[in-house]
């Protein structure tokens, strides 16, 4: 019945901003509910894999947490068009913080240059380019003209703007954001209009072009694709942490080992066990049941962001949310995927649930932007 | 607007495709989830424990070693050691940790500052963080010194392993033998043997009796973390511990035997040994070899000087005589050529036969070793003068094969199973025998040399007084064995053991039935026959042993001398000695002489004629087993 109400005012000013009032009752609390559930079973997780301590990770999440529930306020309840209009802007935003990573950037484990150092805080600006980088797409498929679309030309600035902001992320090294942000934009493209065909050939190019990748690549992203294909071949080398995440999910059965009782986790067999590798613990102490509800909430999350999408009335909030929403598919599924063994490690983290400031707040801010479009569905822009 | 319409149309559609495909994706990770933690659960599971959960073996109290008496000859005492486990190396002020620990060890402790720098080196040198050893072999009073301060030594633990105590050291240490680390192969049979404590026997009772003696281990189930570092116990199974051994041993007869060999008691002797039975039992009373070492000084690791020294000696302080040792048997082995003689009809107890001092047989003379000859001797004289050419023309009538066999069945020739290892078995040969071994016929002139325990002859002393326990028991098939009973630690049973061998060869240690020994299959006028030969060589003024007899109302003792010649011995390659003494002097003999309780084999090497350096041994020796009553 709020939708009703909803609808005539609305109806009534048309191009008249909404008062905040109401865009507070616009807002999709179910959509925010599993997203707090899903942050809720991350800090609890966290404080499990410290031994049943607040420090050092679950107190700082809680931080993150608030930080970006903020954030995420603030950018659902801010007009869509101001987020249409500054898009190109937030993109270029982004792009010069990646600059600032390659210039002044901090160095983090095996050389990777991938944090900003601000006031103390060390952030992750390649965290929100990906939410920039589906903005700026999503603007530009949103003001294409309709005879264009499918001209081949036309893909050169959404190419342009992945291929800029992916490219800086690659070379920080960060092959899994790079993955994802290009992954991301074939959909956001794709759900943009452009004919399949060109995806066809595009596949048919890219698989040639893998060749020239792997010669471009690291040797310890080669090494992981080796051990990805046999953990075994190495397995107190670079298969270890597969191996032990497999043991830890596997050793879960149905019901799990009970909370903060893994011995995978507790006993420091499984590395990197607060950000990547969470979901293992997870799986360890929450067993089967456990798992599968946590990757429910994920699929429910994704759903209904898919949900809004369609239900907006604008092409820019369409393709805002479902860019979003298919971020968030792509972490989940690398991630987990790669924690059990079916995907090559890559150093993805499993949104709102892996222990880290850049990722939960950029995360929360991304899915703002989908309870705005869910706020401004229909806005016409 | 219509174009808007088709637009979203198209999203949705496009939507729904994509969305679908994530669907299947999120189809897969739940299928993936499934396949590890249902369909595979337990094998990750068992995996899971396999990483966090170590089986230490916790070893068993090692059993002790008695002799007949109760008298402790091994046990186990406490040897403490300090382990250190350092701190973290993931904590903040590692270094600062680590550094305070150690001064305090180091003040404690009185360690200079080069053990200091050592102990620092280990640690950093083990990435795994285990335990170091700090020192080893702790008095007491620097373990209550740990104790008391324990608040200023975080990670710093004392373990009391076992370490073995032979109580008589070097008199014991042939029979007991000792204990050590295993070696390369011993870690191949069992785990446990990996075990950084353990020791296991090496030689004598320690190593033949290991299984009994060592008990069972318990195990331990430790959880640790990643780093292999302890975490918490989860659960201690005990061990067994070792069973007590009681041997049959008198150590104060021991005791006067190894101090009569060793000088102590005035004779002169390089390697020697003896070894004292009772009769009725089979019982081995004493069992001694010289030269000897400490047991106790290989068990805190054989110090090199000490291992080069016994290793340089050629006298083999390494090697228990009375079984390892083989010698001919010289004279002490007429009495077999006399009872295979008697058995074969050959001749009678009052054949006599004319000595001129040699034998001439096959175009060669054979001598006595009396040059001018014993004139007439019947048996009993034969064998009281040890005459050789007596047993010379015997051994022509009765052949190699029937002196072998009569050999054999006096315990000679073959292992008599005593539960000690490595014993040989000596060699008793006959036709067949070199016809197999060296591919050359029996010469009869060898047969002469048969009959008095030379040439191929080859006994140990041990056999030597297992064939005298046979005689003197008239006949009896006594047997040798050195434990008396196996009893556990609770004190249960006491039950007498014995082993047993198997139709497969397997020697299995079987509940002892009561020793009642078969007969010898022999007409017992031909042992006293030999008896009163073997009493005449003590007791007649002519016999050999005259001079040493026991003079004491009831302690008369009977017995042979024997002299083994040594033709070739590299030892006096260099430093010729006169030929008597090269000869190994040997004296096996019985007492009392009316009814045998004790038979006694001594052996000196080199030590020159049997009746001079072996007898007077023998005599001291049977009249204090007999007058310490050590059978009894």
């Amino acid at each position: 019945m709020s939708n009703l109400s909803a609808g005539g005012i609305s109806r009534r000013r048309k191009r008249r901003d909404i008062l905040l009032i109401e865009k507070i009752k616009r807002i999709n609390w179910l959509f925010v509910l599993v997203a707090l559930l899903i942050c809720s079973v991350g800090i609890a997780t966290l404080f499990s894999a410290a031994g049943g301590n607040l420090y050092p990770w679950a107190y700082k999440q809680i931080i993150h947490l608030l930080i970006g529930i903020f954030a995420m306020f603030v950018i659902a309840l801010t007009d869509i068009r101001f987020w249409f209009k500054f898009s190109y802007l937030a993109y270029l935003f982004g792009v010069g913080l990646l600059v600032l990573v390659a210039v002044a950037g901090v160095e983090g484990g095996l050389g990777a240059r991938r944090w900003l150092n601000i006031g103390g805080f060390r952030f992750q600006p390649s965290e929100l380019m990906k939410v920039f980088l589906v903005l700026a797409l999503a603007r530009y498929y949103h003001s294409i003209h309709e005879n264009k679309i499918q001209k081949l030309h036309s893909l050169i600035i959404p190419l342009l703007l992945i291929g800029l902001s992916a490219g800086f992320v690659l070379k920080q090294p960060n092959l899994g954001t790079a993955t994802i942000m290009v992954g991301m934009s074939c959909i956001v493209i794709f759900m943009g209009g452009v004919s399949w065909k060109k995806f066809a050939i595009a596949g048919v190019l890219g698989l040639m072009m893998i060749p020239v990748l792997w010669g471009q690549m690291h040797n310890y992203q080669k090494q992981r694709v080796y051990t990805f294909f046999d953990p075994e071949s190495d397995p107190l080398g670079s298969g270890y942490n597969i191996i032990q995440s497999k043991i830890a999910i596997g050793s879960g059965g149905v019901s799990g080992k009970g909370y903060m009782n893994g011995t995978q986790s507790q006993l420091n067999f499984v590395p990197e066990r607060q950000t990547d590798f969470i979901f293992s613990i997870v799986a360890e102490e929450f067993g089967f049941i456990g798992s599968m509800a946590v990757l429910g909430l994920y699929a429910l999350l994704i759903f209904m962001g898919i949900l809004i999408a369609s239900n907006s009335a604008s092409g820019f909030g369409r393709l805002m949310s479902y860019g979003i929403m298919t971020i968030l598919f792509l972490h989940v599924f690398i991630n987990t995927g790669m924690v059990m063994g079916i995907l090559p490690v890559v150093g993805v983290p499993l949104p709102l649930l892996s222990y880290g400031g850049s990722s939960m707040i950029s995360t929360l801010a991304g899915l703002g932007f989908v309870l705005n479009a869910h706020i401004h569905r229909r806005t016409k822009i | 607007m219509r174009k808007d319409i088709v637009r979203a149309n198209d999203f949705n559609r496009r939507a729904v495709i994509v969305g679908g495909v994530k669907g299947l994706l999120f189809t897969a990770l739940g299928a993936r989830l499934y396949y590890l933690q249902i369909s595979e659960s337990e094998k990750y599971q068992l995996l899971a424990d396999g990483n966090r959960i170590r089986l230490n073996p916790v070893l068993p109290k090692r059993g002790k070693i008695l002799d007949k008496n109760g008298n402790i000859l091994a046990d186990g005492n406490p040897r403490y050691r300090v382990l250190f486990d350092p701190p973290s190396r993931k904590r903040k002020n590692y270094q600062a940790e680590l550094i305070e620990v150690l001064n305090n060890i180091a003040e404690i402790m009185n360690l200079d500052i080069e053990k200091q720098n050592k102990i620092l080196k280990k640690i950093e040198k083990d990435k795994r963080g285990k335990p170091v050893l700090i020192e080893d072999y702790l008095t007491w009073e620097q373990v209550t010194k740990i104790e008391v301060n324990s608040v200023d030594l975080p990670g710093v633990s004392v373990s009391v392993p076992e370490v073995r105590n032979y109580h008589y050291g070097a008199i014991t240490s042939h029979v007991i033998g000792y204990t050590g680390k295993p070696s390369e192969k011993d870690v191949q049979i069992s785990s446990l043997y990996n075990h950084p404590e353990i020791r296991i026997g090496k030689a004598g009772i320690e190593k033949s009796m290991e299984a009994s003696l060592r008990g069972k281990a318990g195990v331990k189930q430790i959880e640790v973390d990643s780093r292999s570092r302890f975490v918490r116990e989860l659960e201690e199974k005990s061990g067994v511990a070792g069973e007590n051994l009681t041997l049959t041993l008198d150590i104060e007869l021991q005791k006067y035997v190894t101090e009569l060999l060793t000088g102590k008691g005035g004779f002169d002797t390089e390697g020697a040994s003896v070894v004292v039975m009772d009769i009725a039992t089979g019982a081995v009373l004493a069992m001694v070899s010289v030269p000897t070492y400490d047991a106790n000084r290989f068990i805190r690791g054989i110090k090199p000087d000490y291992w080069k020294e016994l290793l340089g000696n050629i006298d083999s302080p390494l090697i228990n005589k009375t079984i390892m040792s083989q010698y001919p048997p010289g004279s002490t082995f007429k009495m077999i050529t006399a009872l295979a003689a008697l058995e074969a009809g050959a001749v009678t107890e009052h054949t006599t036969a004319y000595c001129p001092g040699y034998y001439e047989y096959g175009g060669r003379k054979f001598h006595c070793w009396q040059r001018h000859g014993h004139g007439n001797v019947n048996l009993e004289m034969a064998l009281a003068k040890s005459c050789n050419v007596y047993f010379y023309k015997l051994s022509t009538k009765v052949g190699v094969d029937n002196i072998s066999d009569m050999a054999q069945r006096f315990g000679l020739g073959h292992k008599t199973g005593i539960e000690l290892p490595s014993e040989k078995s000596g060699l008793m040969p006959t036709k067949a025998w070199k016809l197999g071994a060296l591919g050359k016929p029996w010469y009869n002139g060898e047969t002469l040399n048969a009959s008095i325990g030379q040439g191929f002859a080859l006994s140990t002393p041990l056999q030597l007084a297992v064939m005298t326990s046979r005689i003197a028991s008239r006949g009896k098939m006594v047997t040798p064995h050195i434990i008396e009973s196996v009893a556990n630690i609770h004190g249960a049973g006491g039950e007498a053991y014995e082993f047993v061998t198997l139709d497969n060869g397997e020697a299995v240690l079987l509940p002892k039935k009561t020793r009642q020994f078969a007969d010898i299959d022999i007409h017992p006028w031909h042992i006293e026959s030999v008896l009163r030969g073997m009493n005449s060589v003590v007791n007649n003024p002519e016999g050999a042993v005259y001079k040493n007899r026991i003079k004491e109302e009831g302690f008369e003792m009977g017995g042979k001398t024997g002299t083994a010649q040594v033709l070739s011995n590299r030892r006096f390659k260099h430093t010729p000695k006169k030929a008597a003494e090269r000869y190994h002097a040997l004296f096996v003999g019985y007492a009392p002489v009316s009814k045998p309780r004790y038979a006694v084999s001594v052996l000196v090497e080199h030590g020159g004629y049997g009746s001079v350096v072996a007898a007077p041994l023998a005599k001291k020796i049977l009249l204090h087993a007999q007058k310490i009553g050590a059978a009894d």
